[in-house]
């Protein structure tokens, strides 16, 4: 009989060691929680430092004269304005401008390096190959091997920066450095996702399991899952796909398109075009939007939202935020109702909850840019 | 003495004082929200009479017996992460309507038996 195999991360032992309980994610056994538990975490990570493995996630690196062509026909960004050492957030679009895929595009100068996420690496692979049959000279190389961390919070930076003496202030979010160490190639970006500052750190098993082990040893660090990840993200408002982001959405609706460049809006040379600038120009008909609900009872994904008597979305994620101490939620709703401080109902068997629109984040991001006082 | 029933609720069969096992309580982690039955509601075995819901997750608490709800932990309901704290604390206060019924529950020793399985 074939079992499904499920992968396991390159520093499992450290999570094993430090009594995990562990899900399946994406294929994957990852660590959902420590014994402190999820709210601890995560106000760790919000006061000091969290470390978090995102081996899971996946890593993809393309080269050859063509890759920039490539990386411009199914995404709606302008690479070329990506400067080598900076980090770029997109979206890997199909012909209808829906979201196949988020995530993060580097520039390394001798090539681009992606991250992905785990949920959907299989359909970015086949897309990307697909796609790039119409140019010449490219490899695609997913880097299997490779585990990633992420170091995310206020002391994130210092506790980095005690190991990698090449991480300074003028290390500014959204950067990248390669950095070699024992022979082996370290990718260190300033980004995350917690709405704090930090770092995502990957390399081979080895050299992850090391600086795992070093960063552990720092007592501003705590070991997170998945769990407090989850509500971190949810509190800097940041989407995931499979909840706000699907293949039917575009990045209008997932109210993201921010990322869309400039100079490819005015082009109108990506695709889904035709349908996405309409949607810059008049609306879309649906929208994510932020949603606090009354009282202490948190609305989970898939509760549908009502204005009156009338079904007019869903929940997308939600929970508790450790930080407002209160239940938060994003939703898709249709666009006509979404009106800053708007109330909606949440449907939850014989209850209703109600729920006030509101503006995203629900936790001021915290990154590191230039202009900002240290 | 407790008694348990497998959907993780135990009963003290002396006063009749309801709560969810420690095992479920390390399983949800932790908790935000509790919603407890209100003094003189009928209930009946085995049906959902109270919520229970964790960072994670949300679960229903059925009732491991039938009878009449006497009181419920108010404290506990302003302040869930009290069931995290001691998670031995009581939720409500049931008064039996028949108690044969106890013996279908299980005691520590088989309630053990089933987490393990």
């Amino acid at each position: 009989m074939l079992e499904n195999e499920i992968k396991s991360s390159p520093i499992e032992e450290i999570h094993s060691l430090n009594d995990a309980k562990f899900v399946n994610f994406a294929g994957w056994s990852m660590p959902i929680q420590f014994p402190d538990g999820i709210i601890n975490e995560h106000i760790s990570t919000r006061s000091s430092c969290g470390l978090f493995d995102i081996s899971h996630m996946g890593q993809i690196l393309i080269d050859g004269d063509e890759s920039r062509l490539l990386l411009e026909k199914i995404t709606p960004t302008d690479i070329s304005k990506i400067q080598t050492g900076k980090v770029r957030y997109s979206f890997l679009l199909n012909n209808e401008g829906g979201i196949i895929d988020d995530l993060m595009i580097t520039n390394e100068g001798d090539c681009f390096y992606l991250v992905v996420n785990a949920s959907r690496i299989n359909e970015d692979l086949e897309e990307i190959n697909k796609a790039s049959k119409s140019f010449s000279k490219i490899n695609i190389k997913h880097l299997q091997q490779n585990g990633m961390i992420a170091l995310q919070g206020p002391k994130a930076k210092d506790v980095v920066s005690s190991f990698f003496k090449e991480i300074d202030d003028s290390f500014f979010f959204m950067s990248f450095k390669k950095i070699t160490l024992n022979g082996d190639e370290v990718r260190v970006s300033r980004i995350g996702y917690t709405g704090e500052d930090g770092f995502e750190i990957s390399s081979t098993k080895k050299t992850i399991l090391e600086l795992t082990k070093f960063f552990l040893d720092d007592e501003r660090v705590t070991l997170c899952g998945l769990g407090a990840r989850d509500t971190l993200r949810l509190e800097a408002g940041l989407p995931l796909y499979g909840n706000e982001l699907n293949e039917k959405m575009t990045p209008v609706e997932a109210d993201l398109a921010f990322a869309i460049s400039p100079s490819r809006i005015k082009d109108g040379n990506f695709r889904g075009a035709d349908k996405i600038l309409n949607e810059i120009e008049n609306g879309s008909q649906f929208v994510r939007v932020g949603l606090l609900p009354e009282g202490r009872r948190p609305v989970r994904k898939g509760t549908p939202i009502f204005n009156n008597h009338e079904k007019i979305g869903e929940i997308s994620s939600g929970g508790y935020g450790p930080t407002i101490k209160s239940p938060i939620a994003m939703g898709i709703i249709k666009s006509e109702f979404n009106k800053p401080n708007h109330k909606l109902t949440a449907k939850l068997g014989e209850n209703s909850i109600p729920m006030t629109i509101t503006s995203l984040p629900f936790v001021e991001h915290r990154y590191f840019k230039k202009g900002n006082k240290k | 003495m407790k008694k348990f029933a497998k959907t993780h609720e135990w009963i003290n069969t002396e006063n009749g004082e309801v709560g969810i096992t420690e095992n479920a309580i390390e399983q949800l982690g932790d908790i935000v929200f509790l919603e407890l039955p209100e003094a003189g509601k009928e209930v009946t075995k085995d049906s959902p009479i109270a919520v229970v819901e964790s960072v994670k997750a949300a679960s229903d608490i059925y009732s491991p017996v039938s009878g009449k709800i006497l009181e419920k932990n108010e404290d506990l309901e302003n302040a869930p992460e009290g069931l995290n704290e001691k998670p031995t604390s009581w939720l409500f206060k049931i008064e039996l309507a028949q108690d044969t019924e106890l013996e279908d529950l299980l005691d520590e020793e088989q309630y053990l038996q089933e987490i393990e399985n």
